[in-house]
């Protein structure tokens, strides 16, 4: 019997987007029985928040690396499966601290167990995990860890292994939007059915099996695939050895040529090699002949320049030419006045070194640059180097275009070759295809196909035996499934009735599980919903899919949860966490559906946890139980709400509608408007 | 840097004081091919618009640009750098002033312009012509300045065709100049002038594009083509 | 850089270029020296003054033109005034000393400091420029007299033509037999290595002849025909032709009207002094004129020339013999329709020879 888990505490501290009431705490909450409400507008976080719960059960682990897939394979992986980065990263990537400091905490009922489990919420690091008080010691290895904390999990839900957790959280406890619908996809029906009411031993002996049966499916039709081609190849062989052999002449011409053109490209792509080398060095020492020329000319710029510059007057010179300028003969050439003494100031000061115009030190003056002496034969060995230089650069040049242009016509050489062989190996095969094929070659095949066939009969072998062994399980499940069938029925037609207006019941019919492709020799049990008979032919009519539309069919198969959890757990209790339907349904239909919901919360210990945005008021009000003005009451129904208007960080929604929202709210609880 | 005392043996001009020489020896070079063919004294627009075409049509003689690039303003090619060399070389007694005036400045305010030509009479002078390949006399310390010159005075000669000595208009509508892909105040980088980037030097391409409209086996040298593109240029400033 | 000039140019009209292109032929000429260049330039100078009459001149006779390096400097010595582009205007140029650039267009002017014209040449000496090239033109015997090593160096002498010059055959001739007269007669006026040097009365022939002549040609030919006609030398000696294109760019499109063909007869090969010169037989002259034939027809035809011209060079000690009637050189003439303008001009190892034979 396997116990479905009950939540009762959960605490999600330095969380960006719950930063609490009064900001900064942590969101708590405790489950009581009955319904919880997280209510929010769109983009608050709800379905994060669900999906904290989720992810606190489950690790970074599920069924694939991107979380539960659509429909289910034929067979499930035999171990859980990681989860990609992007999945982990789900809550950090909500928030801009990535959520580095983020812990939930989340406390599970299981039957009389209680176990606290304790998260890391930017990569679901499990921080502690505490069974019936007693804490775990967690392995240091990440992998170790998740490994004790996965059968820990096994143990409390009393399921074989923790794909089938994983299996029944998704189609069971969780119902979130993407929801997979075990009622409709018939890989999910069985496995769950195989999960939830087989004993844990009988259904992981199932699971196995049929992972055994199908991989030696696989195995054997890859082999027979090729056996089959070898066997049409040893067809050909045997039908070209009735044809002439004039045709071997013409080959062994073509033959020859051919080796002659293969060694002409053999030859080619040498030369090739060797004049892309040596195109590479000739590059270089064109480049490094170019920067030797380059300097050499610098050099020369260097040289011719600072002879120059002792060719240019002195600082002397030009004061005096400026002085001369206006003090000549002693006399001021501006204003005519006698400026002997002046100039021979001026000329005390030139001779101390110092500007006579504006009187500044040597060292700050660099109007005139200085004077270096410099040989003539230096400048003329400069000379000579740029004079090499250039001539090395043209040379370089020239030999670089030359190597190029080589290189260019091999390469076009080669492709010539290349096509040439071309056409003579497809002239080869033509020929060949007429040539009967030497008798030893026959041999080859038919040894080859002998060993083949060989293999594939191993194969089908190890099939058939995986097979009989999976049939006499599929047996003992049967056995344990037909009996629960009239329960799972009746209880279907319960909640179906409740939840839709039309009347629908579930009929079990029997099966095949496509776990061998081609054959459908496993017959499982399954089940599948039908209309009432209200046509006017009186027979009942098996529903399709496509004949509801998508709010039924959601409807439908939560009355199939809903049935396999009176079921699986007879008579214990179990948490169900969903979004609610929304917009799709008139009035009517959705009092229906709060009522049905309202009356999964009250039964036992019964845990309800539902999200919505309140375009379903009528509904939400049906689940609380309908309208009322009792303070009391009012007050009671309050407490059953997690309002993240309150508690989550504001979004513009929020900031422009939020007076709006929490008067719906308000109308919403009390079931008035207001 | 002291100002006097000369320094023997292995030491070489830093590359500021080089780059300083190099202006010098430019403005002299210019200067001295002006006065050649007698368009000196140039006031300091047509200076500058000189030493733009100089840099520009180099590779019309097969010799590399001095500059390579050149600030494109409104009032046609300036050279701040040159500019002051050429006050200093005043100073320094090689380069003469003539025909002081104000000008008034578009913006107000009024602004000092003159003539300059070299003062021939400079010893100093003298020397430099020679060691610069300027001069008959004397050994260039480069014999390629000798070609330098030779297109230094070449050019001149052929900007003195323009009329009405029209040298600074000139400039503003060489065809590198004047390229309206460039905008004002960005710079025409005309430097390479070998391989794909002798595109970008459209003066040249124009000048040597002239061979294109004469018959097969005809010939222009360097010479003529400068003179050629002048005169395109003096057509660009009077009609167009 | 030549494949470049085949891609039209962004903000740059083809149509503006060719029309520039049109004024070729009075581009001054890179290829003599500078004293070429300016006399070739002082001519056209005057020349536009004669040909409008002079209208914008004085009574004087005489003007004088000098080479200078630096115009300016010479000219303020002298107190001289600017003078700006002398070819394009129609100021006056008489009575006045001009110190110029090579291409005579800009300098300085003063007026003639010396009473006698006559004295002017002193006075270029007296005040140290007697080593410049000096020009002096004389307008009423429309004469130009250049002396392009200064004062000292030779006189050459052009007329100052009234009339500018057009593109007739005529004309050419006309200039071809001036180029004979003056250039090549005698061996004084014989360009260099025409003949082997010191070795003229024995009629050696210099090398290359043949180019001598062509550069001469093309010299004189670039001044007689300014601004109408630009002449131009073949190049490339690999073709094995020796002749001298003439481009006419005064009216219609840029086309070569003329193509002047140039061969050299020779008595005896180029060898240098003290060693023995091999002779050159009758048939190898023919051969060269009968080449000579077909190559100006053909190269005529070939460039839809109007005119294709020979001119045959004699340098032969012995001229009796007319090359045009050999055999060879008929059968030549023969294949050509129309037969190219021949000529034969003789040059003479000596003046005497030169004046035994009738020319003065």
């Amino acid at each position: 019997m396997i116990r479905l888990p009950i939540f009762t505490e959960l605490t999600v501290s330095n969380y960006g987007l719950f930063p609490g009431v009064p900001k900064g705490t942590s969101l708590e909450w405790a489950f009581s029985s009955g319904l919880t409400l997280i209510t929010g507008v769109n983009g608050l976080g709800k379905t994060t928040l669900l999906t904290i719960l989720l992810r606190s059960l489950t690790g970074p682990f599920d069924l694939t690396s991107a979380g539960v897939p659509e429909q289910l394979e034929a067979v499930l992986p035999e171990a859980p499966v990681a989860l990609n980065s992007q999945s982990i990263r789900f809550f950090a990537q909500r928030v801009a601290d990535g959520a580095e400091n983020t812990i939930a905490s989340l406390t599970v009922q299981f039957g009389k167990q209680v176990v606290r489990i304790e998260r890391r919420l930017d990569d679901l690091t499990l921080l502690s995990l505490r069974v019936n008080r007693e804490e775990a010691s967690l392995p240091t290895r990440r992998g170790e860890r998740e490994a004790l904390f996965q059968e820990t999990i096994c143990n409390l839900f009393g399921l074989g292994s923790f794909v089938d957790v994983l299996l029944i959280l998704h189609h069971i406890v969780f119902f979130l939007e993407n929801r997979p619908g075990a009622l409709w996809d018939e890989n999910a029906q069985r496995q769950i059915l195989r999960a939830l009411l087989l004993d844990k031993d009988l259904a992981t002996q199932v699971a196995e099996y049929e992972r055994k049966v199908n991989g030696a499916d696989s195995r054997a039709r890859n082999i027979s695939t090729r056996a089959y081609n070898i066997h049409k190849e040893l067809e050909a062989a045997r039908h070209r050895e009735a044809l002439s052999p004039g045709v071997h002449a013409e080959l062994e011409a073509e033959q020859r040529l051919l080796d002659a053109d293969m060694e002409r490209r053999q030859e080619l792509e040498r030369l090739l090699a060797q004049l892309d080398e040596d195109r590479k060095i000739a590059r270089l020492e064109h480049e490094k002949s170019k920067l030797e020329r380059e300097e050499a000319e610098k050099e020369v710029e260097r040289i011719k320049y600072t002879a120059l510059a002792r060719l240019f007057p002195k600082m002397e010179d030009a004061a005096r030419f400026v002085l001369l300028g206006i003090l000549s003969n002693g006399k001021c050439l501006v204003c005519g006045a006698e400026a002997s003494k002046r100039r021979d100031e001026l000329e005390a000061t030139l001779a101390a070194g110092f500007c006579p115009v504006c009187g500044a030190e040597p060292d700050k003056q660099d109007h005139v640059v200085a004077a270096h002496k410099v040989e003539e034969a230096r400048l003329e060995r400069a000379r000579q180097r740029v004079e090499v230089a250039r001539a090395d650069e043209e040379t370089a040049r020239k030999r670089l275009n030359g190597l190029v242009e080589e290189y260019e016509t091999a390469i076009k050489a080669i492709d010539d070759v290349r096509k040439a062989i071309e056409d003579r190996q497809s002239r080869e095969k033509g020929l060949i295809a007429q040539l009967p094929q030497a008798s030893s070659t026959v041999l080859d095949l038919e040894r080859t196909l002998e060993i083949t066939r060989r293999a594939q009969r191993e194969a089908e072998a190890e099939r058939a035996s995986a097979a009989k062994e999976l049939r006499s399980l599929f047996e003992k499940g049967q056995a344990v499934v037909i009996p629960q069938s009239e329960r799972l029925s009746s209880s279907f037609g319960r909640h179906v009735r409740v939840l839709l207006a039309e009347t629908a019941r579930l009929v079990r019919i029997d099966t095949s599980a496509k776990l061998i492709q081609g054959k459908s020799d496993f017959s499982v049990p399954a089940f599948r919903p039908e209309m009432s008979a209200a046509t006017r032919s009186g027979l009942a009519r098996r529903m399709e899919p496509s004949d509801v539309s998508e709010s039924q069919r959601e409807l439908i198969d939560l009355a199939f949860r809903l049935a396999l959890i009176d079921v699986a757990t007879v008579g214990a209790s179990s948490t169900l966490a969903m979004e609610t339907p929304e917009a799709s349904l008139d009035g009517l239909a959705m009092q229906r559906v709060g009522s049905a919901l309202r009356a999964f919360a009250a039964s036992r210990e019964n845990r309800l946890v539902v999200t919505s945005n309140l375009t379903n008021a009528g509904m939400i009000t049906a689940m609380f139980g309908g309208p009322t003005s009792k303070a009391a009451e009012i007050k009671r129904r309050r407490g059953q709400i997690i309002n993240l208007l309150e508690i989550a960080a504001p979004n513009r929604a929020m900031e422009r509608d939020g007076k709006a929202y929490a008067d719906l709210l308000e109308s919403v609880i009390t079931g008035h408007q207001s | 840097m002291s100002s006097s005392g000369e320094r023997d043996g292995a030491e070489l001009l830093s590359d500021s004081e080089i780059g300083v020489i190099r202006r010098r020896a430019r403005i002299i070079m210019l200067l001295d091919a002006a006065e050649r063919v007698g368009i000196a004294p140039l006031n300091a627009a047509r200076l500058h618009a000189f030493t733009y075409l100089a840099d520009v049509l180099s590779p019309v003689w097969d010799l590399p640009p001095f500059d390579g690039k050149i600030l494109k303003t409104e009032g046609g090619p300036h050279y701040p750098d040159i500019q002051q060399e050429i006050d200093r070389l005043v100073a320094l007694g090689l380069v003469e002033v003539s025909n002081l005036r104000y000008l008034n400045r578009p913006n107000g305010g009024a602004r000092l312009d003159c003539d300059y030509g070299l003062r021939l009479k400079s010893t100093h002078l003298s020397d430099i012509l020679s060691a610069l390949g300027a001069s008959e006399r004397g050994q260039p310390l480069d014999p390629r300045d000798k070609d330098v010159h030779a297109f230094l005075v070449d050019l001149a000669g052929a900007l003195a065709i323009l009329p009405n000595d029209q040298i600074e208009r000139a400039a503003t509508v060489d065809a590198t100049y004047a390229d309206t892909r460039i905008g004002d105040t960005n710079i025409v980088d005309f430097a390479s002038w070998t391989g794909d980037a002798v595109k970008a030097n459209l003066s040249v391409r124009a000048a040597q594009r002239f061979s294109a409209f004469l018959p097969r086996d005809s010939r222009l040298s360097p010479g003529e083509k400068l003179y050629l593109y002048a005169s395109y240029l003096g057509k660009r400033i009077n009609g167009r | 850089m030549a494949d470049k000039t085949s891609e039209p140019i962004a903000g740059v009209k083809d149509a503006d270029l060719a029309e520039v292109v049109r004024g070729i032929a009075a581009l001054p000429s890179s290829q003599e020296g500078d004293a070429e260049r300016f006399a070739r330039e002082v001519r056209a100078v005057v020349e536009k003054r004669a040909q409008s009459g002079w209208s914008n001149e004085g009574s004087d006779d005489v003007a004088a033109f000098v080479l200078v390096e630096y115009p300016r400097a010479v000219g303020a010595r002298f107190g001289g005034t600017r003078v700006l582009d002398l070819i394009a205007t129609q100021a006056p140029v008489l009575g006045r000393v001009f110190f110029l650039g090579r291409d005579a267009s800009n300098g300085m002017v003063i007026s003639f400091p010396t009473s006698n014209p006559a004295e002017i040449l002193d006075w270029l000496e007296y005040n140290g420029l007697g080593e410049c090239a000096v020009i002096l033109v004389y307008r009423d015997q429309k004469l130009m007299v250049t002396r392009k090593a200064g004062i000292a160096s030779e006189a050459r002498q052009d007329s100052i033509r009234d009339t500018a010059p057009t593109a007739t055959l005529a004309e050419l001739l006309e200039a071809l037999t001036f180029f004979h007269r003056t250039k090549l007669l005698i061996p004084s006026s014989c360009p260099d290595g025409v003949w082997e040097p010191g070795r003229e009365n024995q009629y050696v022939p210099g090398p290359h002849p043949e180019k001598c002549i062509q550069r001469e040609l093309s010299t004189v030919l670039r001044s007689w025909f300014r601004g109408v006609v630009r002449a131009e030398m073949e190049d490339s000696t690999d073709i094995g032709r020796i002749d001298v294109r003439l481009l006419r760019a005064d009216e219609g499109p840029l086309y070569y009207w003329a193509i002047v063909e140039l061969k050299v007869v020779k008595s005896t090969r180029n060898a240098p002094t003290g060693k023995k010169a091999s002779s050159v037989s009758v048939g190898e002259n023919a051969k060269a004129v009968a080449e000579g034939v077909l190559q100006a027809h053909a190269y005529r035809a070939n460039r839809q020339a109007d005119e294709g011209l020979l001119e045959v060079y004699d340098l032969r000690r012995e001229k009796s013999l007319d090359m045009f009637k050999h055999r060879t050189v008929e059968k030549a003439l023969a294949r050509c329709n129309p037969v190219p303008t021949h000529n034969t001009r003789p040059i003479f190892g000596s003046a005497s020879h030169a004046r035994e034979a009738g020319y003065v």
